[in-house]
């Protein structure tokens, strides 16, 4: 690899750390694929009916940043909005507008599924972050959405759910299980969907329980493997930590740092520097 | 979960940004959740989401065209410059900061080509295929975002000498 290649590489890596937490993505996308297989059916069932005349209100004056309906596979809805205009500020948006749209709309209580439906009122395909964006800059110009804000879809008793879930997926990746084994748990225990029986199986994990399938070893290295990063870096060490690890350890790299690190961490060792 | 790590580590990478990341990963996710059936039985499910999170990086507010306009103040990145003969640890730590401000200064095509080259390790044909263009324009894309890093030094540079002139 040329210096330049290497010195983006370490760049990439070093930057890695800023991903976020696996097991409540994990969580949140359960979730928002359950709600928003739900409620697209509803929609798509119910159609403007259902929306009402105050949402079709709401779509005639259509967003003036997200482009009208370009008949993509977006989330289109039966319903009779005219088209949308030409944008008419898209060139001038910034990153600081759209962090500051976006604040406006998670703050108001809007979540996901509400850009979903906003984004089908308004008949437009666009990314739902654009979507996001758009109904944000509209409640800081006064308007009211079409919609009422539906806080994402956890009132407490889902949160504490999803927490758990979250535990017992961590529970079943970390013991090395993946998404093949999941279809086969499920297949033994008649369940419908192989998500369902990751959690199942994560949850019998951490009642100390055995499964009746075994992960494969290549798989359970390679989630030892990421339990060691993820506790390297929960514990504040930092790239240039495992670079000086690596070289008193004699190591090749710094990734093998952050693993062999992360290993006496997780066993309850100290490293030799703090982080 | 180690899939899913790898994932989330990919999309930060590629956007810069954690937040974005993390909202497009779930948007992709919460999608390949629905039709996961179909996606598993492809030849590789893995690869297959990676693709979804790098087109749905490319397009994401595609119609703004936002560009992270960084002032021109401090030394720009000709890393290789900044660097002693003798490599440095902390001057490594300083540079990637520095050279990851720099990434976010570049348009997310030349930026998608500079980490499936450099982080994912994809050769020019595989990136074209990814992308849906030639190996010609991976290359191109390449030369100009490396060149957009150094000649934003020169840039720099020569507004220093005017100045001073």
């Amino acid at each position: 690899m040329t210096d330049h290649g290497e010195q983006l590489r370490e760049t990439f890596e070093t930057h890695e750390y800023l991903a976020p937490d696996p097991a409540a993505v994990y969580a949140r996308v359960r979730e928002l694929s359950r709600v928003y297989k739900r409620r697209r059916r509803g929609v798509q069932v119910a159609g403007s009916a259902v929306l009402g005349a105050g949402l079709i209100a709401g779509a005639a004056q259509l967003p003036s940043v997200l482009p009208g309906p370009s008949g993509g596979a977006g989330m289109a809805l039966p319903l009779g909005a005219p088209a949308s205009p030409v944008p008419s500020v898209a060139a001038s948006y910034s990153q600081a507008d759209l962090d500051r749209d976006w604040a406006a709309y998670f703050n108001a209580g809007y979540g996901y599924d509400d850009a979903m439906q906003l984004a089908a009122l308004w008949h437009t395909n666009q990314n739902i972050g654009n979507v996001k964006a758009e109904a944000g800059r509209r409640l800081l110009a006064g308007e009211t959405l079409p919609i009422a804000p539906h806080p994402n879809p956890s009132p407490s008793v889902d949160e504490v759910a999803a927490a758990a879930d979250a535990a017992a997926l961590r529970a079943f990746f970390d013991a090395g299980y993946v998404w093949d084994d999941a279809v086969q748990l499920a297949t033994l225990w008649n369940l419908p969907d192989p998500s369902d029986a990751k959690v199942a199986a994560g949850k019998k994990l951490e009642e100390g329980q055995t499964l009746p399938v075994q992960p494969k070893p290549e798989n359970v290295a390679a989630a030892k493997e990421s339990a060691a990063v993820d506790k390297f870096f929960a514990a504040g060490y930092t790239y240039e930590d495992a670079v000086e690890l690596a070289k008193l350890w004699n190591l090749k790299d710094a990734a093998a740092a952050k693993i062999a690190g992360g290993e006496k961490l997780l066993a309850g060792q100290t490293l030799p520097i703090q982080p | 979960m180690a899939r899913l790590t790898s994932l989330l580590r990919y999309a930060v990478v590629l956007t810069g940004d954690r937040d974005l990341a993390q909202d497009i990963v779930q948007e992709v996710l919460a999608r390949t959740h629905v039709r996961w059936g179909r996606i598993s039985g492809s030849e590789s499910p893995e690869a297959y989401v990676r693709r979804m999170v790098l087109n749905e990086y490319l397009s994401w507010r595609r119609t703004w065209a936002v560009r992270h306009v960084q002032p021109v103040g401090e030394r720009l990145v000709d890393l290789d410059d900044a660097r002693g003969p003798v490599g440095d640890h902390a001057q490594d730590v300083v540079d990637a900061d520095e050279l990851w401000r720099r990434l976010a200064t570049l348009g997310r095509k030349q930026r998608a080509v500079l980490v499936l080259r450099y982080y994912e390790q994809l050769e020019d044909t595989a990136i074209a295929e990814l992308l849906g263009c030639s190996p010609a324009t991976v290359r191109s894309q390449a030369s100009k975002a490396l060149r957009t890093l150094r000649l934003s030094s020169e840039r720099q540079e020569r507004i220093h000498a005017e100045e001073k002139s």
